[in-house]
């Protein structure tokens, strides 16, 4: 039973996935106004890549609370807790790779430190100061504690580097922020990537997290 | 006596034992004015008399703040858990109050740090400086935000038994916004046109930081400070 329902989030991911490549390459007109009208269409994988770095950092956020409330019951809050932060690691590096080949595409540079780019570099050297911080300490219980109360102190830098950042320093091309950001959108864009891709993304996300806690439980049980 | 007096009372007696120890022994003081005047002489010899432009020294002003500081910042808590000290002062304090006392002790070295760096840096870049009193505002402001940021790194690399490394992993992405907030605040305030220079989001910005920073560590620090 436990078997079919973890089936049934690869099938739906599976399926959402293969739409959001059609739609990606196939269904979307290339945009006009853009240097390459065709690169365009790395949006489609590029913003639910983003999406889905936050809501890893909310997820790990979250369970880090858990491990702190609860002294003793703290294991499965902190498998999933390290679950979210690594596949925030991967899924902000797909963000910074498929944002700087749009970013060649468009402004002639791979960086160019604007803002944006700043943060996602930041949100990624969070994710990956929490798994050195864990790989340095060798008892679980004080592993817990401490990276759980990392995770939560990061969420200061990363209030800080959403809203306040790109307000403090200029950008360089907010007008072109703001079309990758939403604000000029074709209609086709919007419903490929809120039709399809979101949802794709989401399933991969939450299978993902699922195989990654039952592998901690199973390796945690053997170790007993 | 009250509660509140006693909570100050022990937040300040931390801070008092600290600086004590500090003056006695001279370990975190000696290393950080050690490694600000060694990176300024290197940067001295490197700029050979060419001058620097407004918009290279505000990001080198930081980088030599940021690596003076994180010298020497990480030792307030690891010298208690070296020292084998860190349980007696959980018995005797109150958590919060030994952050407090902690984050007070840090303010007053990173003070030291920059009475020291920013004039030996200021000398060797020959940076014209406008306003001293807008340098004054963003070096304040960015001291503040660094110590509170750093406060509780260090208490969570000093439990985790880490060094040095350590230290620079965890502190970096939790310095890095304040840092690029500073380099511009800096930036603003050497410029000669009074334009450039807001108060409120170059100084505000720095403090709003520093202060969110501190709210946080106060809330986690009791979780990370009593486990062993």
């Amino acid at each position: 039973m436990r078997g079919t329902i973890g089936l049934h989030w690869q099938i739906a991911a599976g399926l959402f996935l293969t739409l959001t490549t059609w739609g990606g390459m196939a269904y979307v007109r290339p945009a006009m106004g853009f240097l390459y009208p065709d690169g365009a269409r790395i949006i489609i994988f590029h913003v639910p890549c983003a999406w889905i770095a936050c809501l890893a950092y909310i997820t790990a956020a979250y369970h880090a609370v858990g491990v702190l409330r609860k002294p003793r019951d703290w294991f499965r809050s902190d498998a999933s807790c390290e679950a979210a932060m690594e596949l925030g690691l991967l899924f902000s590096l797909l963000t910074t790779v498929t944002g700087s080949i749009f970013s060649r595409l468009q402004w002639g540079a791979f960086w160019s430190w604007d803002p944006r780019q700043t943060s996602i570099l930041v949100i990624m050297l969070l994710f990956a100061a929490y798994l050195v911080l864990r790989s340095a300490v060798t008892d679980p219980n004080l592993r817990a504690r401490l990276s759980a109360a990392y995770a939560l102190l990061a969420v200061v830098p990363g209030l800080f580097l959403i809203w306040v950042l790109p307000r403090i320093v200029n950008t360089l091309h907010s007008g072109a922020n703001q079309a990758v950001i939403g604000g000029g959108m074709d209609a086709q864009y919007r419903t490929v990537l809120y039709g399809l891709a979101l949802p794709g993304f989401l399933c991969i996300y939450a299978w993902l997290m699922r195989l990654r806690i039952r592998a901690a439980m199973v390796i945690a049980a053997g170790s007993n | 006596m009250t509660g509140r007096s006693m909570w100050f009372e022990q937040a300040f007696a931390v801070c008092a034992k600290d600086l004590r120890i500090e003056f006695r022994e001279r370990t975190a003081v000696s290393a950080v004015v050690l490694f600000s005047v060694t990176s300024l002489v290197v940067l001295g010899f490197a700029l050979a008399g060419n001058n620097l432009a407004r918009e290279v020294s505000a990001p080198l002003l930081w980088v030599v703040m940021f690596y003076a500081a994180f010298s020497g910042l990480a030792h307030v808590f690891t010298v208690e858990e070296d020292g084998g000290t860190s349980m007696t002062l959980q018995l005797a304090a109150d958590p919060t109050a030994v952050y407090f006392g902690k984050l007070l002790y840090n303010l007053a070295l990173l003070s030291c740090v920059a009475l020291i760096a920013v004039p030996l840096f200021l000398v060797i870049s020959a940076v014209p400086v406008p306003y001293p009193w807008k340098l004054i505002a963003v070096v304040s402001g960015g001291s503040f935000a660094l110590a509170s940021a750093a406060t509780m790194t260090g208490v969570i690399v000093a439990k985790a038994r880490g060094r040095g490394a350590l230290f620079g992993a965890l502190g970096f992405p939790m310095v890095l916004p304040l840092l690029i907030m500073a380099v511009v605040a800096t930036r603003n305030a050497l410029n000669p046109e009074s334009m450039a220079w807001e108060p409120l989001r170059d100084v505000g910005g720095l403090i709003a930081y520093g202060t969110m920073m501190g709210a946080a560590s106060f809330l986690l620090f009791p979780y990370v400070w009593e486990s062993n």
